[in-house]
């Protein structure tokens, strides 16, 4: 085991605070011994507890009276502003979060991928409908494209 | 819902879940507005960025991932990121009104009584860099962990350990000369 200098014994206690057993336990026993020894040491502990002492008496937690308002008021304004949020938000939020596995990894990036797709189905339907494709045309270039028989078709044999 | 976790009523308050958020607040309410006031030293100021913090939680909830972040660590970085805003805004205001430090601290510990050297410990709180200030109260007050009180600073565990040891060093500087007029007073 090894020993502990007076320098080490206070930088440990300014990183860990004058309560040994929060100190990690290499350094515990190295400092037990050294506060046997020397009373520079223990000066140093002592003082370390009194700032302790004096940090909580010095600043309390907050009055607990004011509470139940805060909370009230809190909860007012989220009341207030919770429709305002767009529908593109709350489908984000759902579309990112949640606590199930499957359906943050599978399901809802599968929803996420659909919607290309589905707008691009969308889109060429609309596009086809605008255009009023000729019945008759289409047939032609289909025959255009698949018959062998294109250069007697054009030549009109 | 009583015993959900805190990831649990995330998830909720994400899908806008108004109940899940009111149980979250009263989870977590207290404990924040003890740190932004122990930071702020000032109750109005606390409770406005208190209000202001869960406010930003409910707001920016869908910003939450789980795993990632502890919600409390989540919760306390914003409430720290607003309290610093808050004071760099208004700096000059709360310097002037912190009492002033004499230099001649051996003479001046002479007259003070217990709650004047408690006076004094506070405005040299006040007065620490702000991330050791966060740092000691974290740490010392809230009861966090230095792996969560790192986290919350966004800095790693050793350098968290740093900014403790200074504040503590530079408090102690202050205690020195004012223990002997405590416990007299005592």
């Amino acid at each position: 085991m090894s020993t502990m200098t007076q320098d080490q014994f206070d930088a440990a206690l300014d990183i860990y605070g004058p309560d040994l057993r929060l100190w990690p336990s290499a350094l515990q026993q190295p400092a037990q011994q050294l506060l046997q020894s020397s009373a520079s040491a223990q000066a140093a502990l002592s003082l370390a507890k009194r700032l302790d002492e004096e940090l909580d008496a010095s600043l309390p937690p907050a009055p607990a009276r004011g509470l139940p308002l805060l909370k009230e008021q809190i909860m007012a304004r989220v009341l207030a502003s919770g429709p305002q949020t767009s529908l593109i938000l709350r489908f984000w939020a759902w579309l990112l979060a949640g606590p199930r596995l499957m359906q943050v990894l599978l399901l809802r990036p599968a929803v996420l991928a659909m919607i290309p797709l589905i707008g691009g189905f969308l889109l060429g339907m609309s596009v086809a409908d605008v255009g009023g494709a000729d019945d008759d045309l289409v047939a032609e270039m289909v025959y255009m494209a698949f018959t062998d028989r294109f250069e007697g078709y054009v030549n009109g044999q | 819902m009583t015993d959900a976790s805190d990831e649990t009523l995330m998830a909720r308050v994400q899908e806008r879940d108004q109940q899940a958020f009111a149980r979250l607040l009263d989870r977590h309410a207290q404990s924040l507005r003890n740190f932004l006031y122990r930071f702020s030293q000032n109750t109005a100021d606390a409770d406005e960025l208190c209000q202001e913090t869960f406010l930003r939680v409910w707001q920016h909830a869908a910003r939450w991932e789980p795993g990632r972040v502890q919600f409390n660590t989540w919760l306390f970085r914003i409430g720290h990121n607003l309290a610093i805003d808050r004071l760099r805004k208004h700096r000059e205001t709360i310097s002037d009104q912190l009492p002033e430090q004499s230099d001649e601290s051996a003479e001046l510990s002479q007259a003070l009584s217990r709650e004047q050297a408690r006076d004094t410990l506070r405005a040299e709180i006040a007065k620490l860099p702000e991330r050791q200030r966060t740092a000691l109260l974290l740490c010392h007050f809230q009861g966090m962990s230095y792996q969560q009180a790192a986290d919350i600073l966004e800095v790693s565990v050793e350098a968290l350990e740093s900014l403790i040891a200074r504040a503590r060093r530079r408090l102690k500087q202050t205690l020195k000369p004012l223990v002997k007029d405590i416990d007299i007073a005592s």
